[in-house]
């Protein structure tokens, strides 16, 4: 597969965003045809449900739509505005089944593989997967679950059997390494 | 409220991680509203963490959905559209003080502040967490999947013979279907400890002198079995996680 070196994505996604938003329903077609396989990966890992997560992306497509001219570069790059539509509202999804049990009758679909696919990804993306390894186990797993999984501090110090204090410390420093090593392109 | 580079960006990252309580969230949704340092933190740390979506294995939704979509992008939109509950920069004039505020006596607005400050701060910083005390428990298991991913966590306190089973965050059985957790007695068949909830938490009592065996048996499991549990006491469907109960 050839993909679009990133700069060039992120125009050519602007561009489709920006004729989405002056009602060119082709254009928005092709921007869902190259985001939606990432965000339905990102949203199966947060709901572990296909049905759901297909759900959730078409909502939040249909919020994009109907918010498109709201979108400009202030608020990041086309893939970061659309992953934290659909971050959001799986995280609201995510907060309600928690709070009361779901209706039976859906099909459970196997969880796609891997947090991370060696050598997938644009260049940026796997800078991130660089600085990722860098971080100690605690912090990474901590990060994951908090970002891919979309648990809470509580959630993650049960699953990592770790004191919600070391938790919350592995998340925040996590994050403040990540940063360091993207900035400084270690 | 003022907040330094170091805490703004600490709020930015929990806030665009997910990590915060919902008070602190609102309270960080307010404020973004008017604060554009605030609000350019948060894309950043957005912008940043987006790029892990481009790691993950892609999965290409069913034709329905675009189907579906294209339905509803054809329907008259709604007469006004939820906002988004998304990073938004304040208008470009913003800096402006705030005109209803002129008139009021300024200790008024040195209380608020220094209170909305306080309680940001014990937000943020505490999260606003509030824990059930229940007692420890004193034997403990994680069930997980193939990616190491926790699926449900086993909570024992043997010696009064109860298990705490919670789900993280959902583990959904096949239509008709339900898990059912066992204990694997070291040279025994299997023992049937009840159904595992498929969200939140459930708790189990056990049956007279399982909490003893359970410190000497050989795992636990979890079996896919029909709706309402095993028909014959045993485990019936493919045995779908195993684990092995520790000592906390």
């Amino acid at each position: 597969m050839i993909v679009a070196t990133m700069p060039d994505r992120d125009a050519l996604l602007a561009d489709l965003m920006h004729r989405g938003a002056r009602g060119d329903q082709g254009a928005f077609r092709e921007l869902y045809a190259l985001t939606s396989p990432q965000l339905l990966a990102l949203l199966m890992r947060m709901l572990r449900r296909r049905d759901l997560a297909e759900e959730v992306l078409q909502e939040a497509f249909l919020s994009a739509w109907h918010h498109a001219a709201e979108y400009s570069a202030s608020k990041g790059r086309v893939m970061t505005w659309l992953v934290t539509i659909a971050r959001n509202r799986a995280l609201d999804q995510l907060r309600s089944i928690k709070r009361a049990a779901l209706a039976p009758g859906i099909d459970l679909e196997q969880l796609p593989d891997e947090s991370i696919e060696p050598g997938y990804g644009p260049i940026e993306a796997r800078a991130l997967a660089g600085c990722l390894e860098g971080l100690s186990d605690g912090q990474r797993r901590g990060v994951q679950l908090a970002y891919l999984d979309g648990l809470s501090h509580q959630e993650i110090a049960l699953a990592l059997r770790a004191p919600l204090g070391t938790v919350k410390a592995w998340v925040r420093r996590g994050l403040a390494a990540l940063r360091r090593c993207l900035e400084g392109g270690a | 409220m003022k907040l330094d580079a170091a805490r703004r960006d600490h709020i930015a990252a929990a806030y665009a991680i997910g990590t915060l309580s919902a008070p602190a969230r609102a309270w960080v949704e307010r404020r973004l509203t008017r604060d554009a340092t605030l609000c350019a933190a948060v894309v950043g740390w957005q912008d940043r963490l987006t790029r892990w979506v481009d790691l993950l294995a892609p999965v290409a939704p069913r034709d329905e959905v675009w189907l579906a979509l294209e339905r509803a992008l054809a329907a008259p939109s709604a007469a006004a559209p939820a906002p988004l509950p998304i990073a938004s920069p304040p208008p470009v004039s913003a800096p402006a003080a705030p005109t209803a505020a002129r008139g009021r006596p300024a200790a008024f607005w040195r209380r608020t502040t220094a209170f909305t400050a306080a309680a940001a701060l014990a937000l943020a910083v505490g999260l606003g967490v509030v824990l059930q005390p229940v007692p420890a428990p004193t034997h403990t298991a994680v069930f997980a999947d193939a990616q190491g991913r926790p699926v449900w966590i086993v909570d024992a306190r043997l010696p009064e013979g109860r298990l705490a089973l919670r789900a993280l965050p959902a583990a959904i059985p096949p239509p008709g279907k339900a898990y059912e957790l066992w204990m694997l007695p070291a040279g025994g068949p299997p023992v049937s400890l009840g159904l595992l909830p498929a969200t939140g938490q459930t708790e189990v009592a056990l049956g007279p002198g399982q909490g003893s065996r359970l410190t000497t048996a050989a795992g636990i499991a979890v079996s896919l079995e029909p709706e309402g549990g095993s028909p014959t006491g045993l485990p019936t469907g493919p045995v779908v996680y195993q684990a092995v109960l520790v000592r906390t």
